[in-house]
């Protein structure tokens, strides 16, 4: 008894050690909080644990935990504040691109958008993702820090694959606003970036 | 078949997610190839997104993180 409790721990945790950067890296994300992201991390492992039995073994783990991990966010957050939900307006494509060159900052080359990223620091990113209303925030985040395709994010947030992209592109198109306007009130001007 | 500039704009966030099936990525690649508005485009919207990806790609997590996980869930199995 004894040792089919430790092979199923054993089991568990070989599956959940190869995800644990990842999982970890969302999590602050999603909660900008390093205390924070410890706590949701260790929530979900023991929940994941808890179910380990409803999980078919060679399927997708990392997106099996990641949606426990994201339910156990959301249900944190409502018991905190209800969320509004809150629409995107449609922020124009190409805003950062055109602003660029509406600037005269060139757009071809590495450099000047290297520079302008310089004064765009973690922190700030951070604050332009957490500007985005939360059903975006959680898509374009998940899409970052894991680089998983849209099928994926489906299968972790539950939602259709088209909803998937339809909400990271829009987020991805708000976020350069916000970047922008980060970029501006850190005093980027295109004299500073040539 | 030949993809339009605005054919190719439409499939621009895709393609750089590697989204597109294998037929529409070969029509972005020629377009791209011979277009170079839609290329410059294109470069930039991979530089920024390289850029925000390369800003959330950390941290790391905690290094004691896997042992506390290790050490709750050897408490669970014990509890239960
Ligand atoms: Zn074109």
């Amino acid at each position: 008894m004894m040792t089919e409790e430790l092979s199923v721990q054993h089991r568990f945790e070989r599956e959940l050690q190869p995800i644990v950067d990842v999982a970890f890296r969302y999590a602050f994300r999603l909660t900008g909080n390093r205390d924070e992201a410890m706590d949701l991390v260790q929530d979900a492992s023991l929940l994941a644990f808890k179910y380990f039995a409803s999980y078919s073994p060679e399927t997708n783990f990392r997106a099996w935990f990641l949606r426990i991990l994201t339910n156990r966010f959301f249900r944190n957050r409502e018991r905190a504040s209800k969320l509004a939900t809150e629409s995107l307006d449609a922020a124009p494509d190409l805003y950062l691109y055109d602003r660029f060159k509406a600037d005269g900052i060139p757009v071809d080359r590495e450099e000047s958008v290297a520079s302008v990223f310089e004064k765009i620091n973690e922190e700030a990113v951070q604050a332009a993702l957490a500007k985005l209303p939360e059903e975006y925030r959680v898509v374009a985040t998940l899409h970052l820090v894991s680089e998983m395709p849209y099928e994926e994010i489906a299968a972790v947030l539950e939602i259709p694959v088209g909803t998937v992209r339809s909400r990271l592109h829009r987020a991805r198109k708000q976020l350069q606003v916000h970047l922008w306007e980060l970029a501006q009130a850190y005093g980027i001007t295109p004299k500073e970036t040539q | 078949m030949k993809y339009t500039c605005n054919e190719t704009f439409e499939r621009l966030q895709d393609y750089l997610d590697r989204e597109l099936s294998e037929d529409e990525t070969r029509l972005v690649d020629e377009h791209l190839s011979g277009c170079g508005v839609c290329a410059e485009e294109y470069e930039f919207e991979a530089m920024v997104l390289r850029h925000v990806q390369c800003r959330v790609r950390e941290p790391l997590a905690p290094a004691d993180l896997f042992s506390k996980i290790q050490a709750s869930l050897a408490a669970e199995s014990s509890a239960a």
